[in-house]
């Protein structure tokens, strides 16, 4: 009878020491937490801008290829889908 | 008698979230300390019946509710009612942490490091923790509270 009250004892102290390494571990999983929350909302707002920044790469690509092939940038399109379909034979 | 290492891997398991419902809950008034240990006693509690759910993601939402309703609880005892009758108060404070004296009595009675290492394993502290503090190796520690545990339960059964 005895032993079986130290055991629930025992265990009653093993939940309430599980509780506490819960608490100590808080404010490292809220450090992670924030850290992930930063990481994903810098990926998102980078995701978000690349309809923004894409047009501005593009007119520089087409320009760079333009200058270089000698077509305008009505042909370009024509060209890289040839190019695209040649490589795919 | 309920088992405690398949208890302390549920709680590995959800603990974000019941951090994520914590910190909830705290935001009303509610001491997120209090409230984790409100809760990991909540799911001590009814862990057969958690276990007893399958899959998991509805044993996840089980806890989920679990841990709310835990901590709405918490917070309605937070509240102030009428005060104890004089001496009541006193009485109830004796009944509820009988036990955990007789505990803390028989580990005075250790001697160290066996006394320090218990103290800081009940305290919350990890194995390696524990290696740092006290000096010794990780698998010394665990064995050594194998030992520590049955010169308790000895002390414990033989009066103290």
């Amino acid at each position: 009878m005895e032993s079986k009250n130290f055991d629930s004892l025992w265990q009653e102290a093993e939940v309430n020491r599980m509780a506490k390494e819960l608490v100590r571990e808080y404010p490292r999983w809220r450090r992670r937490r924030r850290t992930a929350t930063a990481v994903v909302s810098v990926a998102l707002v980078a995701v978000l801008m690349v309809p923004v920044l894409l047009p501005r790469a593009d007119k520089g690509y087409d320009l760079i290829c333009c200058n270089r092939s000698g077509i305008d940038a009505e042909q370009w399109p024509a060209l890289a889908s040839d190019l695209l379909i040649e490589s795919a034979l | 008698m309920k088992e405690i290492e398949p208890f302390e891997q549920s709680l590995k398991r959800y603990r974000g979230l019941l951090f994520t419902v914590c910190q909830r809950y705290s935001r009303r008034g509610a001491d997120i300390d209090d409230l984790l240990q409100e809760v990991t006693i909540a799911l001590w509690k009814k862990h057969a019946e958690m276990e007893s759910i399958a899959p998991l993601p509805r044993q996840a939402a089980w806890v989920w509710r679990l841990a709310k309703n835990a901590s709405i609880d918490y917070l309605r005892r937070l509240r102030p009612t009428e005060a104890l009758p004089e001496g009541l108060e006193e009485d109830l404070r004796d009944d509820d942490t009988g036990h955990h004296d007789n505990l803390q009595e028989c580990i005075k009675l250790l001697d160290e490091p066996d006394k320090s290492i218990v103290s800081y394993h009940l305290d919350g502290y990890r194995y390696e923790e524990i290696a740092a503090k006290t000096g010794l190796t990780v698998s010394n520690i665990s064995v050594r509270l194998v030992r520590i545990r049955e010169k308790l339960k000895k002390i414990y059964n033989n009066g103290i």
